[in-house]
């Protein structure tokens, strides 16, 4: 392999390693690599999850429905989603928020149709309040159940 | 003899509606704006996002009608990540490539960012840390996309609201190096410059004049916010004086051959969109 290239795969092989320790930085609660401003980094990571969320309701009719009712335990659901899933989907926004509503027990929008009655939307909130709690309860709570 | 008189009429007509009415006038197609756009006679040309459209059947009749009407298509991908230490996969640029063919488009764009590292996407753009080390990778990267296509590329700076701490270099030098060794052309986002200019702290006009703006393709403007002392080129607010300044400045020393709108939510009533239109076509 001419010297050139071996010098090419070996930049690419830096510049991977310094991406991907930016990139969990912003999006995994990794720490912040050496010498970045630590409070833009954290903003810039806020930012891109807003911007997450916006991408997935403007894709997804059910996701704009679900969140606009100012649903607590749907908001707190998605920002679980998020954490647990800090990659958005590599096929887009739409599937991004099909994982979403998988995640919190809405299947589809062919299931539920485009306008989901109160009931299952009070349904995947119970569900996804469920969810929360059962993962924020102490250890030593739950043994003693 | 005649169709040679009407010709170069027609030919005097177009400069001198270059000369004198300025840059073709365009903007950012999404399904909420479609009508507004049927609706805009001085709208010359639209820019889609290229990753909104997986397949032809995906393409809005709206759409296919503003190509029938004369307005020229530009498909604008979010995705290639030429920035990236990945390779820019075939069938990114394979799709895009289609895209253009199916709209018999002048050039297709993307920017000068990463978007994915470590299986990890993020959904937006981020800054490439400006080496010569990496310099060297973005260019191998971009010339594996224009061996994909059949029409130029056009590569846009990005905005940003924090940078990496061991630049070898400032964003100006790096951005024209990048164009100047790979031969493409330039997509300028003066917004995103302006917050860039706010955020990071440097001269905008110099950096507008140390460009290679004799590679000036198109111009994007855009709305944002001001929040906790940092500019968000959010493009779901109203486009700011500050950013009409710097096109402004831009026209003064270029010629400016299109410039476009984006908004991409929080869409506003009608007439605040066409005085938007206006502003960028005037200022």
């Amino acid at each position: 392999m001419p010297e050139e290239q071996l010098s090419l795969d070996s930049n690419r092989l830096r510049m991977a390693q310094e991406q991907r320790e930016l990139i969990e930085a912003l999006l995994c609660g990794a720490p912040h690599p050496a010498d970045f401003d630590s409070e833009r980094l954290q903003s810039a990571g806020d930012a891109l999850v807003r911007k997450r969320i916006r991408c997935m309701q403007r894709a997804h009719n059910l996701v704009q429905e679900i969140c606009s009712r100012d649903n607590d335990s749907i908001l707190e659901a998605l920002h679980q989603f998020i954490r647990e899933n800090p990659s958005v989907h590599h096929q887009g926004p739409y599937f991004d928020a099909l994982a979403f509503l998988s995640f919190i027990g809405l299947k589809s929008a062919s299931e539920l149709g485009w306008k989901p009655t109160r009931k299952a939307i009070w349904l995947a909130a119970w569900r996804a309040s469920c969810t929360a709690i059962a993962q924020t309860k102490p250890v030593s709570t739950l043994k003693n159940k | 003899m005649v169709a040679v008189v009407v010709a170069n009429m027609l030919t005097s007509e177009r400069t001198n509606r270059k000369t004198s009415l300025g840059p073709q006038l365009g903007i950012g197609f999404r399904p909420e704006l479609a009508r507004f756009i049927e609706q805009q006679e001085n709208i010359e040309f639209v820019e889609i996002v290229a990753d909104d459209f997986k397949h032809v059947e995906c393409i809005p009749q709206a759409l296919r009608d503003l190509q029938k009407r004369g307005v020229t298509i530009i498909p604008h991908s979010l995705t290639l990540s030429v920035g990236g230490a990945e390779r820019v996969a075939p069938e990114r640029i394979k799709h895009l490539n289609s895209l253009a063919q199916y709209f018999d488009s002048p050039f297709v764009s993307d920017h000068i960012a990463f978007v994915r590292a470590g299986n990890i996407e993020s959904g937006h753009l981020l800054p490439v840390r400006r080496s010569e080390a990496n310099l060297a990778v973005v260019c191998e990267n971009i010339e594996s996309v224009k061996a994909g296509l059949t029409v130029p590329f056009v590569l846009e700076n990005i905005a940003c609201t924090f940078d990496w701490p061991d630049n070898e270099m400032d964003e100006v030098t790096f951005v024209k190096a990048i164009v100047e060794r790979t031969d493409t052309r330039l997509l300028l986002d003066v917004s995103n410059l302006f917050a860039n200019s706010y955020n990071l702290g440097f001269d905008a006009v110099d950096y507008l004049k140390r460009l290679p703006l004799e590679r000036l393709e198109y111009v994007h403007m855009a709305g944002g916010m001001f929040k906790n002392g940092l500019y968000h080129d959010s493009h779901c607010h109203s486009l700011k004086e500050q950013s009409l300044k710097l096109l402004a400045a831009l026209k003064s020393i270029s010629q400016v051959p299109r410039v476009m709108l984006e908004r991409d939510d929080s869409f506003p009533p009608m007439p605040e969109l066409v005085a938007e239109l206006e502003a960028i076509a005037n200022a």
